[in-house]
């Protein structure tokens, strides 16, 4: 089963449309949304969880219809938000009282386990926490009632490098259990690299590419050398040049590697601006 | 619905201290129960509280039916209610003893006294509740605050009028007054809080919004 299926969703605002986006997420896999600012990431996720009306298209989650089931399906999903929404008056004891009786699955070990790994006072108000704090305290929430699917966006956001990596840890751990998938969102490519299977790039609304992150980096090529080396390289080869005062680069499919010019691994972050200009340059 | 009236009632704590200081008031032996004109506010104050801190969007991702955003504050402001006038009545009984057995006034016309308190308490929720869901916690949603106190005004004056017996209503009419408030009290508040679930429906469900969300 995939936890989520995405066919024709179209959303359209005055000066912004999510142009026929389709994507699947495999179970058990964990799928990254990367785009500049305005991309459209927060509003894919928007619409997947039903926040918004959609103008078109069909999205299911966990084999459901998003707009039919959609309450049964929220007992099996986590999710974390760009803003942390919970009242400020109260505590992260609280909210763990709160949301059990919410959820059927809640476990108040787990949720416990969660805020003593990371770091999180129990009895100081949520008014008072950091933007650290309210993701970390989201993410502890999310992970508290055994869900299925994780939905994050922009979760890594906000929080210091030695604690990210803690919590990138605690999703890879959450995908070893092979029906555990997450979405997630985030500027900071280099996490969604380290533990994303799929990559979804998002521009301007329109689904650019989305594709298994091992496939883009055996099929890709990080290329550096002299200005008139990178010119005599082929556009349909490459996903995009960059000239510097130096010389140039490029990313250029594996099999078109040019003589003389030594392949290097391509990240995807890489992949991602060269792609960008490449469009930008395009439309001009 | 117990999960929101359990995170309401913890917001409510923030409320005790003016709510006792209100009721402590009420003891002066004035006609006006300040502790219900209070109560009234608390319900809406949360409603607000909640709006500002994103709760009603945040909980949009939780399993459960958006009506119980708004019937939580119903329950709470019902409470309250019962609450106001429970004190009335306790107040009354504290002057009895206090006084050495000698009512100030008769028993039938603290019963009218608690179900105007009820009725302010209920009165004043059922219209900023579903003001608060509709048009938010600025502009006429604010006008709508104000005036809704202000409509405590003449409740006020008719308890004034009645405590110094400038009306003189005899035992069996001040039961029938009583009766009378509180059915209006219930019915209004039914009404409100029918009103208030279709429009936290409209609050919370996928918005039609053109504004930019990215």
């Amino acid at each position: 089963m995939n936890a989520i299926e995405i066919k024709n969703l179209t959303k359209i605002y005055n000066d912004f449309s999510l142009d026929n986006l389709s994507l699947t997420l495999p179970s058990g896999c964990i799928m990254g949304l990367i785009g500049e600012n305005g991309a459209g990431k927060s509003t894919t996720i928007k619409l997947i969880l039903d926040m918004i009306n959609r103008d078109g298209g069909e999205i299911k989650v966990l084999g459901r219809d998003n707009k039919k089931d959609f309450n049964i399906i929220k007992e099996d999903i986590g999710v974390v938000p760009d803003e942390i929404g919970l009242p400020e008056y109260m505590n992260a004891y609280q909210v763990g009282k709160v949301m059990k009786l919410c959820y059927k699955n809640w476990s108040d070990e787990k949720y416990g386990a969660l805020i003593e790994k990371l770091g999180l006072p129990m009895k100081k108000k949520f008014k008072e926490f950091s933007k650290g704090m309210k993701m970390k305290l989201g993410i502890a929430i999310a992970l508290s009632h055994d869900p299925k699917l994780l939905i994050l966006d922009e979760a890594t956001s906000g929080l210091d490098p030695v604690i990210r990596d803690e919590v990138v840890g605690m999703f890879m751990e959450f995908t070893r259990d092979e029906n555990h998938s997450i979405l997630i969102s985030s500027h900071i490519v280099s996490d969604l690299e380290k533990i994303c299977d799929y990559i979804a790039f998002l521009h301007k609304g329109r689904l650019m590419l989305c594709e298994e992150k091992d496939v883009l980096k055996d099929e890709y090529s990080f290329v550096r050398g002299t200005r008139e080396q990178i010119l005599s390289i082929p556009d349909e080869n490459s996903i995009g040049k960059k000239f510097t005062p130096y010389g140039g680069e490029a990313i250029v499919r594996r099999d078109s590697v040019p003589d003389g010019l030594e392949a290097g691994v391509v990240d995807i972050e890489q992949l991602f601006i060269f792609m960008v200009r490449k469009e930008g340059e395009t439309e001009k | 619905m117990k999960a929101e009236l359990l995170k309401d009632c913890y917001l409510l704590r923030r409320f005790w201290a003016l709510y006792l200081i209100a009721a402590a008031a009420a003891f002066l032996q004035k006609p006006l129960n300040l502790a219900a004109l209070y109560a009234g506010y608390i319900p809406a104050a949360i409603m607000i509280s909640d709006m500002r801190s994103g709760w009603g969007e945040y909980s949009k991702i939780l399993p459960r039916k958006e009506s119980v955003y708004a019937l939580s504050k119903y329950i709470i402001g019902a409470a309250l209610g019962l609450s106001a006038a429970v004190l009335r009545l306790a107040v009354y009984a504290l002057q009895i003893n206090i006084k050495g057995g000698s009512a100030p006034f008769m028993p039938e016309r603290i019963i009218l006294f608690a179900a105007i308190d009820i009725l302010i308490v209920t009165g004043y929720s059922a219209v900023t509740i579903p003001s608060a869901l509709a048009f938010g916690l600025s502009g006429f949603g604010l006008f709508i605050f104000s005036f809704s106190a202000v409509m405590a005004i003449p409740l006020y004056i008719w308890q004034s009028a009645l405590y110094s017996e400038r009306i003189n209503l005899p035992g069996e009419k001040s039961l029938t007054a009583a009766a009378i408030v509180f059915l209006a009290a219930v019915f209004l508040y039914i009404s409100s809080a029918a009103l208030s679930c279709i429009l936290s429906k409209k609050h919370l469900q996928p918005k039609k919004t053109s504004a930019i969300i990215v």
